[in-house]
């Protein structure tokens, strides 16, 4: 079979494609010109490896050997790390397939398979466990996916506001475990069981700010964040009954849906009509067709259902009807009594008071539903029975020993029940729904339970569930959390009234946060109230004035058990910007991975096998007990995907890291774009990291480590109104969650609160609760203007990740040989709802070259630029400064000179550059703006010291010009009086000699001609 | 050394013992010292009976071992060398000739003697002060700049000339005009403008032939050389002289030049300044009586700052007409340039407001 040559070019076209796509970008990727390359592709690897560092708070040890090949312009690099290392099974990826996600080191942190997490999918709540969770979205190889486009949801708090509300979840995460396992219990007998590298949110006493920090180095006594409260999910006020019914459970039975005259109408109305033959007569039918199934109605039958309006059950399954014939109503036959239920059902209080009561004291076979009340609970089984008669089920009273049991039958409610409750004991469970209605009704369900089944310890203060069902203590805890109660867990064995031992899971709630149920207010129990605030006073007393807590909480840790063994796989969930989720038993805030894109160094890859052919060839090795990988990889361009040459485990005797050994065709060369310049800026704005360089010609160069301290991690923030355009607000407007404009202000963008929300619309003149998707544009520019108008907090410091003035000094003083130092970290400022900070050091005067132009060391993020420096932003903010007013000499449009480096440093969430090849930074009038004062106030510092010391230097040049003043005026003199030329000279040099001292010592040389008054 | 005030018959020798006294300081070892009068505001008092600008007794002191006057000192003695030299050779040189003269690198630094002319012209100034030689007498010349008409018949280095009689330039006034001699003066005014581009629409209007009179103008600022001239006619020929200057405050001070000297060279007001001389125009009553009121220019800071400045001078504060004018500009927030009187016909000027306003007389003094 020969191919078309369509065909035949589509493959060609693939087979070049990777290659392709990286010559025709490779200006962008930094492969330009072979000097270029090579100092791009010892970036790309120094950078991973800082980052990975970074990521895992391991103070970074870089080692980089240069050697030329031969006498070739071809030159081995060798990049060596001391980082956390590559997983096994990232390696090939990340080295050899363009367009993976660089950031290869951050899979480890998880959580264990039996984890419970809440989550909304697809509208529904779950309290699922994570493995069960992550297992239904990967197929058996795969390791993360991202779910941005599916419809997945789990609470996180907002890190500036502190407070929860629902958000995307992106990826989801399994792989192998490879660190221990950590159980982690708390007060309350919260617990939850991560890897040791997971972190959660802890506070940190020194810092006094909430921090994420990693669980294996959380010690006992140690307050970790809980949540206070969950969001609200939904605001469900009713159910449709065949959502929760399926029609394989009623198919024995017959249904019919009453009060769908409309429905059946509209079916006929776009009916074609069809004959078909059966026996021998050809009978009319009506061909109905809707969502895309098509059924065939006999004339006679559609007749029928037209006039009665209604149809059977099995129809409106088929052609999947169940949302249009919400208004109807179901009829079932039972014994020739007919009883009528509702489609929709209203979540009313007495619905949901009986749904509490059934979970409590509830069970139910195939047919009927029975409630046992003890004798004494005349009350509860009044109200089961009107329950009932209003529903229009039937029910019956059967006496017991001790007990009264109310039976209740209507087939699909029965069925209905058991779906969503659970048919027994130990597989009762709260219904999904629940989650999803207001607080109201949740407590009235909640009260259900508890006077189906709480017990009130008096003595103890408290009030007690006891359950054998799992599923239902953990969603019990979950669904009190969201009421904002929080209540304590423990399970164990017992011996229940079934006279077998059983595993039951026991659910406490105390005091004051039982109060908040309706019922306890009327109780007879007089419940003394307890406080039990999650120790948010106690920690408040220290930092209150620092931060607003929202719906935060905090707990003591009890326990800490390292686990070594079982638990193959671990797993994760990826919540942008929130980069948290809530986990564990009772509900524990987890910090999650953060996912980052990028070309990184597999472009370096690419370059090497374009240029040399070799391999890479990488070393790596995840922590001391484990085998050290070694690798040699090709791409293979076709598929774009790793092609693994050699494969195999070495000896390596570090603990952890990874080494990277590349060849490609490069020069070496000095200079202000040299791998030289680049590890030297690097070592400038890391002055946590130490970097040994080895060039061509073995002259090794050390950059020595100067603090301990680790650069702070950067969050990711919403964006600030001040900085947005109104594009941007229109589509956040169109694809918001929020259901009121008002929350959508407060919800979406960062430090709005809700007044500054409720004055924005004021001032737009736009209703703060009409729905933000159905804003017109006219009103969302008012809002735009309004943004503008209202003061608002400037974005938060903590998502910021700058080097700070001490730093910044350390490392310039390490590098630079100067005689006077400054540095200015400005506060925080926003561009574009970006928040950034500029900071800019100066080293000035010692050896570095007098008449020269500055030098200028560029950074963002503590990422050297070296190239394109008069595009950049910081380049035109040099040259506006009016640096001749600090003393330093500049001409007209040029940058100052003087012997001075002056070094910029932009730290962002964002930061603009001007193109994908990231060299310079786009002139936002904020950013030059911030980038001018910080420069005008590092000019003022620095003028200072020139003034004290330059002008003294001035001051002895001075006194040196008398020397060469003195010929000139002796020549002018000699003409003037005719006298010899030399003696004045020589009288003249007598005077200075006499008069240097007194000249010397003249401070201020702004001295105005002596005035006198003179008499007469 | 002490500045001797007295004149002496050769500015030559002048210089010479300048240099002669300087020297002998230098032998004794002393730091050589300049001292003469402070050309500054704080140093020029108004004199009431003599109606001039007259500098006061404050002395500024120059020497040359003091750091901040080192320069300055250097540039005195070399602008007096060029000066002696000139002198001797018995030449005569522009201001940016003695810059250039001045001008030059010292060796071995890389500072120059004088880096722009402003600095030389003003150690030129001091010179006159020191040496109590006019800039003219040290054959020093500023540029010529000046017109002028009318029915005059003067020598000048053994030239006649006519100054009805030289087409559409007129004559244009030298720096010095010490050495003319007037002829034959046939005018019952002279009448002084501040604009070249006035007086060349005088000049074509025939303005001079028809009203008998001499037109002058220099454009912006009065040169000496004009201002001497002014003098000369004013005093020898017993002319009235009329000014005429834009409404805004620049233009008041052209004229508070002319009639009272000027502060930086109010060393020369006795020889320059002409008390007679009466302002003529343009006034806040013009602007009303011949409706200019829409072609004013509203005032910009700079104006408002320089009006404040002037209406505090000794010599006008007491001046009732013009503290009234100063009043009515400060109300108006505007200022007209002569020219506004185009927008009523070009030749409105010479046809109409001249003829009326000396007519009337309606001039302040």
């Amino acid at each position: 079979m020969t191919k078309t040559k369509a065909a035949e070019l589509a493959e060609k076209q693939r087979s070049i494609s990777v290659s392709e796509f990286f010559l025709k970008n490779r200006h962008l990727l930094g492969f330009d010109s072979s000097r270029k390359a090579l100092l791009t592709a010892i970036k790309e690897a120094v950078d991973n490896s800082l980052d990975a560092c970074e990521e895992m708070r391991v103070l970074p040890e870089i080692k980089v050997i240069l050697e030329q090949v031969g006498t070739e312009d071809k030159y081995d690099i060798i990049v060596e790390d001391n980082g956390p290392g590559i997983v096994k099974e990232q390696i090939p990826k990340i080295f050899a397939k363009l367009l993976y996600g660089s950031k290869f080191h951050r899979m480890k942190q998880s959580l264990t398979h039996d984890e419970p997490i809440f989550i909304k999918r697809n509208g529904k709540v779950e309290i699922i466990s994570i493995g069960d969770f992550v297992d239904s979205i990967l197929n058996a190889k795969e390791e993360i996916k991202d779910v941005s486009f599916s419809d997945i949801e789990a609470p996180a708090f907002d890190p500036e506001t502190n407070k929860y509300s629902m958000q995307k979840v992106s990826h989801v995460i399994r792989h192998k475990r490879e660190n221990e396992i950590l159980r982690i219990k708390t007060e309350y007998n919260k617990e939850v069981k991560i890897t040791g590298c997971h972190s959660l949110f802890a506070y940190n006493q020194e810092t006094r700010k909430i921090e994420s920090i990693e669980a294996r180095s959380l010690k006992i006594g140690d307050y970790i964040v809980v949540p206070k409260n969950l969001p609200e999910v939904g605001n469900l006020s009713e159910i449709n009954l065949l959502d929760y019914v399926c029609y394989e459970d009623i198919s024995k039975n017959w249904m019919y849906v009453y009060g769908i005259k409309d429905v059946v109408e509209k079916l006929r109305f776009n009916a074609r009509i069809i004959h078909k033959k059966l026996t021998t007569r050809s009978r009319k039918y009506y061909q109905v067709k809707f969502n895309g199934t098509s059924v065939d109605i006999l004339e006679e039958s559609m007749r029928q259902y037209i006039e009665k309006g209604f149809l059977p059950i099995n129809l409106v399954y088929k052609l999947k009807l169940i949302n249009e014939v919400a208004h109807g109503s179901i009829i079932t036959y039972k014994h020739g009594k007919t009883s009528r239920i509702p489609v929709t059902l209203g979540l009313d209080r007495a619905f949901m008071r009986f749904l509490g009561l059934y979970i409590a004291e509830g069970h139910s076979d195939t047919r009927q539903l029975g409630l046992t009340f003890g004798k004494h609970e005349d009350a509860l089984i009044d109200e089961v029975m009107q329950f009932a008669k209003i529903f229009g089920l039937g029910f019956s009273l059967e006496p017991r020993d001790r007990s009264i049991r109310v039976k209740l039958f209507n087939n699909i409610f029965v069925k209905l029940i058991r779906n969503i409750c659970g048919a027994g004991a130990h597989n009762k469970k709260i219904p999904e729904f629940i989650f999803r209605t207001n607080k109201n009704l949740r407590q009235h369900f909640i009260d259900g339970y508890c006077q189906g089944d709480g017990h009130k310890v008096k003595q103890r203060n408290c009030l007690m569930f006891t359950t054998v069902s799992k599923s239902l203590a953990f969603g019990l805890q979950y669904l009190f959390l969201m009421n904002g109660v929080t209540s304590t867990y423990n399970s164990r064995l017992f011996n229940g009234l079934g006279k077998k031992t059983s595993l039951v899971y026991r659910i406490c709630v105390y005091g004051d946060a039982l109060n908040a149920s309706h019922i306890y207010s009327r109780s007879d129990v007089k419940i003394r109230p307890r406080i039990i605030d999650n120790n948010v006073t106690k920690v408040l007393g220290v930092l209150q004035q620092e931060m607003v807590f929202g719906d935060l909480g905090f707990v003591k840790i009890k326990e800490i058990e390292i686990i070594n063994t079982g638990y193959e796989y671990v797993y994760d969930l990826s919540v942008p910007r929130c980069e948290n989720f809530v986990g564990g038993t009772g509900g524990i805030s987890c910090h999650n991975s953060r996912g980052q894109q990028g070309i990184g160094i597999s472009a370096a890859v690419m370059y090497s096998q374009l240029t040399t052919g070799k391999p890479i060839k990488i070393t790596s090795k995840i922590g001391p007990k484990e085998p050290a990988h070694y690798y040699e990889l090709h791409i293979d361009t076709a598929r774009n995907e790793p092609e693994i040459l050699k494969e195999t485990t070495v000896k390596w005797d570090k603990d952890h890291g990874t080494k990277i050994e590349i060849q490609l065709e490069g020069k070496y060369q000095k200079g202000k774009q040299s791998v030289d310049e680049y590890l030297k800026q690097t070592a400038v704005a890391n002055p946590h990291v130490s970097i040994t360089f080895v060039p061509p010609d073995k002259q090794k160069q050390f950059f020595k480590r100067v603090t301990d301290a680790p650069p702070k991690e950067a969050l990711e923030i919403k964006p600030h109104p001040y900085g947005i355009e109104l594009g941007m607000l229109i589509s956040m407007l169109k694809f918001t969650k929020a259901r009121t404009v008002q929350s959508f202000l407060s919800s979406d963008f960062s430090r709005i609160s809700s007044n500054n929300a409720k004055e924005i619309c004021k001032i737009a003149n736009v209703y703060d609760g009409s729905k933000p998707n159905n804003i017109p544009t006219k009103d969302a520019e008012s809002l735009f203007k309004a943004m503008k108008q209202v003061k608002i907090m400037a974005p938060p410091t903590n998502v910021l990740s700058p080097i700070g003035e001490d730093l910044i000094i350390k490392g310039l003083k390490k590098e630079v040989n100067a005689e006077f130092y400054v540095a200015v970290s400005r506060s925080p400022a926003v561009y574009r709802g970006n928040p950034f900070q500029i900071e800019v050091g100066i080293a000035y005067g010692g050896e570095l070259p007098q008449d020269d132009l500055v030098r200028v060391y560029r950074f963002a993020n503590r990422v050297p630029l070296l190239f394109q420096q008069s595009a950049c932003a910081s380049n035109k903010s040099i040259l506006d400064t009016a640096w001749r007013n600090y003393g330093i000499s500049q001409s007209r449009g040029a940058l100052p000179s003087a012997p001075m480096v002056l070094m910029v440093h932009i730290a962002s969430v964002w930061v603009p550059f001007t193109s994908e090849s990231k060299e310079a930074i786009a002139h936002y009038p904020d950013i030059i703006k911030e980038l001018k004062l910080s420069l005008q106030d590092a000019g003022r510092k620095l003028s200072s010291h020139i003034r004290k010391t330059v002008r003294a230097r001035d001051q002895k040049e001075k006194a040196q010009l008398f020397e060469k003043y003195i010929p000139e005026l002796a020549n002018a003199l000699f003409n003037l009086s005719g006298n010899a030329k030399a003696n004045i000279e020589k009288d003249l040099m007598k005077i200075l000699k006499k008069q240097l001292p007194l000249i010397m010592g003249v401070q201020n040389d702004e001295q105005k001609e002596t005035t006198e008054k003179s008499e007469g | 050394m002490t500045n001797k005030k007295k004149q002496l018959k050769n500015p030559k020798d002048n210089l010479t013992n300048l240099g002669k006294d300087i020297v002998n300081e230098i032998g004794k070892g002393k730091d050589p010292t300049v001292t003469f009068q402070t050309r500054a505001l704080s140093n020029v008092t108004f004199d009431k009976k003599a109606r001039t600008l007259v500098l006061g007794n404050s002395m500024s002191a120059r020497s040359f071992f003091n750091v901040a006057h080192a320069k300055k000192f250097l540039q005195t003695m070399e602008v007096a060398a060029v000066a002696k030299n000139l002198l001797k050779e018995g030449k005569h040189a522009s201001l940016r000739d003695v810059f250039y003269q001045v001008k030059r690198t010292i060796p071995g630094t890389k500072v120059n003697i004088v880096d722009d002319q402003p600095e030389s012209d003003a150690v030129i100034e001091d010179l006159e002060l020191i040496t109590g030689a006019s800039r003219e007498q040290i054959n020093i010349n500023a540029n010529k700049n000046g017109s002028v008409a009318g029915k005059v018949v003067i020598k000048d280095r053994g030239d006649v000339i006519d100054w009805s009689k030289l087409g559409s330039g007129g004559w244009s006034v030298p720096s010095n005009v010490e050495e003319i001699e007037f002829k034959k003066v046939d005018a019952k005014f002279v009448l002084y403008m501040e604009k070249a581009a006035v007086w060349e629409r005088l000049h074509e209007d025939k303005f001079w032939e028809k009203h008998n009179c001499i037109i002058m103008a220099s454009q912006g600022q009065t040169t000496r050389g004009v201002r001497r001239l002014l003098q000369r006619l004013h005093t020898e020929n017993k002319l009235p002289i009329y000014v005429l200057a834009d409404f805004d405050p620049w233009g008041f001070y052209i004229y508070s030049v002319i009639k009272f000297g000027s502060i930086s060279l109010a060393h020369l007001a006795g020889e320059t300044a002409i008390p007679g001389v009466k302002f003529l125009g343009i006034t806040a009553d013009d602007i009303e009586k011949y409706g200019l009121q829409k072609h004013l220019i509203t005032f910009k800071e700079a104006d408002k700052n320089r009006l404040k400045q002037i209406e505090k001078y000794d010599w006008f504060v007491d001046n009732k007409p013009w503290q009234r004018q100063f009043t009515m500009m400060k109300k108006m927030g505007a200022k007209a340039e002569i020219q506004a009187l185009s927008a009523r016909g070009i030749s409105f000027i010479s046809e109409k407001y001249l003829p009326e306003k000396i007519k009337n007389k309606d001039l302040i003094d």
